[in-house]
């Protein structure tokens, strides 16, 4: 069964791993804090810089593992492949 | 008058100038059609799409206001930067499909799709004037940043000759938006990330050093401004404020027009996947913006007599020029000012783009032309264009400041109560159009009334949910509210058998194409 978006079911259990950086910045009082201070600033600020590369890591992580074209389904080698190709042009 | 600062900062305006009329030649397409002029061909890779959105959602005004409101309220400001995270697990998961969809079916407004998908004219009416009413104060409010630039370099203001820069910086963004449409300011972007990106990190240097570093900046704020204030008993006070006002914020982004059409001008749904790992960049450098705020209070420019009348007459948007003003060489406030002042053209570009695409498609096409043909289609939009910014101009003109910064507020909440039809709608056809419909006005008027019994002047609405106060981003309190209604509706509606109308759109048009 093609479902037409090349992601397979278990990839889309990736997915779930974006949810981590919604709970991690709304969650305030869990950084609301001054202590501990990097080089004088505040955790409150230094703990949502960090965010803002976590999170971005988290995305191109779950886009690699659920791109078709690193996703090798033995039944559909050569569509997986063709995608990548006409895609890597953009 | 600062004659050197103006004279770099005139050069770099002349510059881009030049770029945007030369920009309609860049990957040369037929520009009487609306998919070129009103969406570059929809051929935008990875990297200019980068650019474009970049300069599209951060905009000159979030440069001015974010470290202006850090500086004035402190540390709730921040919530920028929860808000520019969570935003893009979002856009990656939804927006790919918002993409092929539209490629598929040819749409070049989320109304388009709204239609498209639900076979209802009052539905995709309503995303229209919704997305309309929501640009035109934000279009206005990149001219405050233009203004308060300005003034920064001593260009006398009031009457008419004090308005003329911003006559003829605006007269200059209309003609190159006419002429070039969308590649105008796709090009120019990159030119203002280069300006923006320089002075932001020459700041984030030069600054620390001229006030001693970074725990002495930190330490001269007061522990009030520093973080949150702890809630009072019985209240979730700021915390819940900041949560709710940066999740709100999130869904409300990229359902904003001028957001849709640099999503669908991208020439694959991979490239906004990848820009949502890339435009976190974007974020950073936000956030280092807002730290601007905290080096103002640090640098004590709210108190020197010179900058006094600005204050008096620009509040605390006038923190950042201030303090450029105090630590950097006039040729290098030159370079800064003229950054911000780029930095408005790019989104007020797209922004002006995105209304007239709706005005175009949407409401002439739709409800007094429908058989217009596709040069006269993009004639009306490129003079609806025209329309949008002379409007925009008017308003910051002839009316105080206020109102443009209070519609802005409500547009946020507004724009939010399309998320139902725009991005259930991606997912969900269960949902039925009437109810659709009846929540989007409930949560219009409730959203309107929870800001409006706030006096315009926040949009943080203190609930009461049992015994405790709740403070909830209005926005996303009346999409609660639209939502249940949405939903229990439906029910109803179904019960009684009403009429559900053509799916245009199949489960498969939603996907990446398959070879």
């Amino acid at each position: 069964m093609h479902d037409g978006s090349g992601e397979s079911r278990s990839g889309r259990w990736w997915y779930a791993l974006l949810l981590v950086s919604f709970v991690a910045v709304l969650w305030v009082p869990f950084f609301n804090r001054v202590e501990p201070e990097i080089f004088g600033i505040p955790f409150f600020f230094w703990y949502q810089f960090l965010w803002v590369i976590i999170s971005a890591l988290i995305t191109a992580l779950v886009y690699l593992k659920t791109a078709p074209r690193t996703h090798h389904d033995p039944l559909k080698p050569r569509a997986a492949n063709s995608t990548a190709r006409t895609r890597s042009r953009s | 008058m600062n004659w050197v600062a103006f004279s770099v900062f005139v050069v770099l305006f002349a510059f881009i100038t030049v770029l945007g009329f030369v920009a309609g030649h860049w990957r040369r397409g037929d520009l009487g059609l609306i998919d070129e002029w009103g969406l570059a061909g929809r051929r935008l890779g990875t990297f200019i799409t980068w650019f474009l959105l970049g300069g599209d959602l951060y905009t000159a005004y979030t440069f001015i206001a974010v470290p202006a409101l850090v500086f004035g309220a402190g540390a709730i400001g921040f919530f920028a930067l929860p808000y520019t995270i969570i935003v893009y697990p979002f856009v990656f998961v939804v927006f790919p499909r918002l993409w092929s969809v539209a490629h598929k079916h040819g749409y070049i407004t989320a109304s388009d799709f709204v239609q498209g998908r639900f076979d209802s004219r009052p539905l995709a009416l309503a995303v229209t004037v919704t997305g309309i009413l929501a640009t035109m104060p934000y279009i206005a409010l990149q001219l405050v940043g233009i203004q308060v630039v300005l003034a920064g370099m001593g260009i006398p203001t009031g009457g008419f000759v004090g308005d003329l820069p911003l006559i003829i910086a605006f007269v200059i963004l209309a003609a190159f938006t006419y002429n070039s449409g969308l590649r105008a300011p796709a090009v120019i972007a990159v030119v203002k990330d280069l300006l923006i990106y320089g002075t932001v990190l020459a700041a984030i240097i030069v600054i620390p050093i001229e006030l001693g570093g970074y725990g002495k900046i930190f330490a001269s704020a007061p522990l009030s401004k520093l973080i949150l204030p702890t809630p009072p008993a019985g209240s979730y006070g700021s915390y819940s404020a900041y949560a709710t006002l940066a999740l709100g914020s999130a869904f409300a982004l990229f359902l904003y027009p001028h957001s849709v059409t640099g999503v669908l001008s991208a020439s694959s749904r991979r490239a906004i996947m990848r820009n949502s790992a890339l435009l976190p960049a974007y974020t950073f450098l936000l956030g280092l913006i807002a730290l601007l705020g905290y080096m103002a209070i640090a640098a004590g420019v709210g108190t020197m007599p010179s900058f006094a009348g600005y204050f008096h007459r620009y509040g605390p948007n006038f923190a950042v020029p201030a303090l450029f003003l105090a630590t950097f060489p006039s040729w290098f406030v030159g370079i800064a000012f003229a950054a911000i002042a780029i930095g408005a053209l790019v989104p007020a570009a797209i922004m002006s783009i995105a209304t007239a695409n709706l005005f175009t498609r949407n409401i002439y096409r739709e409800y007094f032309r429908p058989d217009c043909s596709k040069g006269e289609e993009t004639e009306v939009a490129k003079l609806a264009s025209l329309v949008v910014k002379f409007g925009a101009l008017a308003f910051i003109l002839f009316l105080p400041q206020k109102y443009a910064i209070q519609l802005q507020l409500l547009g946020g909440v507004w724009i939010s109560q399309t998320l139902p039809a725009v991005v259930l709608g991606l997912y969900t056809r269960r949902l039925h159009r009437h109810a659709l419909l009846i929540g989007w006005i409930v949560g219009i008027v409730v959203g309107t009334a929870m800001v409006a019994s706030l006096g315009f002047a926040s949009s943080v609405y203190p609930l009461r949910i049992l015994s405790i106060t709740v403070p909830c981003y209005a926005a996303l309190a009346s999409l609660v509210i639209n939502l249940a209604v949405t939903v229990v509706l439906t029910w109803l509606f179904n019960l009684g058998r009403a009429a559900r109308g053509r799916d245009q759109t199949t489960e498969l048009d939603y996907q990446e194409a398959t070879p």
